[in-house]
């Protein structure tokens, strides 16, 4: 009996490539791309981040031509490239140790969710034979998992501050109230003022709450992930009945003759995969599986 | 070690705005020598929020080439299988002549 069901196993496997299986392998597959994708979303928010503190306010040219002709008549120095850069704008600045840490850290990041993603690639190729590869992913699915989520949280707990931006409206409230203005015009331009510094919290309440919920969605794309990841190896009494029914159903019809008929030419193909352990252990496996709902017959 | 982290990055806030405050005040020579402190602070800050970040980092270069691993043994065993439904068409074939 038991050879028996390791033949019909063989030739539902062999011609019809496990339907289940196939369809347990494509999900899996899918769902670690989705995975990738949603997580890189979160790591493009990371760098918006970075940008957003340290950026200067938006410039027009005819700002930076009147800020450099003040600063050029003002100068007592030689004109350099170098200061005719720092005259025609001097809010701009470099980061340079940080923005080449934070490139380094990113790629590195996306290299991680890359990975996880490709692993999968062939997977549907290996639906059945791969069933316990795929588990040895699952402590690191974990840990992509978990970091995505601390993004979010490290954001939410330290929220956004788009420092320059900050600094220069602070400095213009600090020249709008020592300037010695009307009254009323003055209290027009803290107005004025007051709105821009309104939008600037908006921004950043903005982007802190666009990268935890990019955060949240990734996480749970994850977990997902994980949860197949977990059950992978496990294949359902339903998958087994699907992939049974229909192997028996079809092995029937293409040979007109009873599975049992296949038995001897069977045997030979049985005693080379056996020869192979990884593939006798999950043979192994497989039958105990296949046993269960037989043993209810 | 977070908490620890999330006290510089506040430190670091407060230096900067204090440092360019003053270089906004400043005129344009002054600006010139009050720019590499005022670069320094914000480089320092933005360090301070990647570190924040990296506290969280869990998976290491090892975790990635352990993936490269199984991307490998999947595509043998893909391999595999193919040999595997090549030997079930055998079967077919032959079970014709029995």
């Amino acid at each position: 009996m038991r050879s028996k069901a390791v033949q019909r196993i063989l030739v539902g496997c062999a011609l019809l490539a496990l339907a289940a299986c196939s369809q347990k392998a494509e999900t899996l597959k899918l769902a670690a791309s989705q995975f990738e994708t949603e997580s890189r979303a979160t790591i493009v928010l990371l760098e918006e981040l970075r940008v957003a503190e340290i950026a200067p306010p938006a410039k027009s040219e005819s700002a930076e031509t009147a800020d450099f002709i003040k600063n050029a008549l003002e100068s007592t120095r030689d004109a350099t490239p170098d200061r005719i850069a720092l005259w025609m704008n001097p809010d701009a600045g470099e980061t340079v140790k940080a923005s080449e840490e934070w490139a380094a850290t990113l790629t590195r990041l996306n290299t991680q969710y890359r990975a996880f993603a490709n692993t999968f690639a062939s997977l549907e190729q290996a639906s059945f034979t791969a069933r316990d590869i795929v588990k040895k992913a699952e402590p690191v699915a974990v840990r992509l998992v978990g970091q995505i989520a601390n993004f979010g949280k490290a954001v939410t707990d330290n929220p956004p501050e788009f420092l320059k931006q900050r600094t220069a409206l602070s400095a213009q409230l600090k020249t709008l109230r020592a300037a010695q203005t009307n009254a009323a015009d003055k209290r027009a331009k803290l107005s004025g003022w007051l709105d821009k510094w309104r939008a600037l919290m908006q921004a950043e309440t903005d982007l802190q709450r666009r990268i935890a919920e990019q955060s949240a969605k990734a996480a749970s794309v994850g977990l997902a992930v994980v949860k197949q990841i977990r059950a992978y190896d496990q294949l359902s009494a339903s998958d087994i009945a699907d992939a049974m029914g229909i192997a028996f159903s079809a092995a029937g019809a293409l040979t007109g003759r009873d599975v049992s008929a296949l038995q001897n030419k069977a045997n030979d193909v049985l005693g080379d995969i056996q020869s192979d352990p990884v593939w006798n252990s999950i043979l192994q496996q497989s039958l105990e599986e296949v046993n269960q709902p037989k043993a209810k017959e | 070690m977070a908490d620890n982290d999330s006290k510089v990055l506040k430190a670091a806030a407060n230096a900067v705005t204090e440092i360019d405050m003053r270089y906004r005040a400043a005129g344009i020579d002054d600006k010139e020598d009050l720019k590499p402190k005022r670069d320094a602070a914000y480089d320092a800050y933005s360090l301070a929020r990647l570190k924040l970040l990296e506290d969280g980092i869990l998976a290491t270069d090892a975790d990635v080439a352990l993936l490269d691993e199984i991307r490998l043994e999947i595509e043998e065993a893909a391999q595999t299988q193919a040999l595997l439904i090549g030997a079930g068409r055998l079967i077919v074939a032959l079970a014709k002549f029995v």
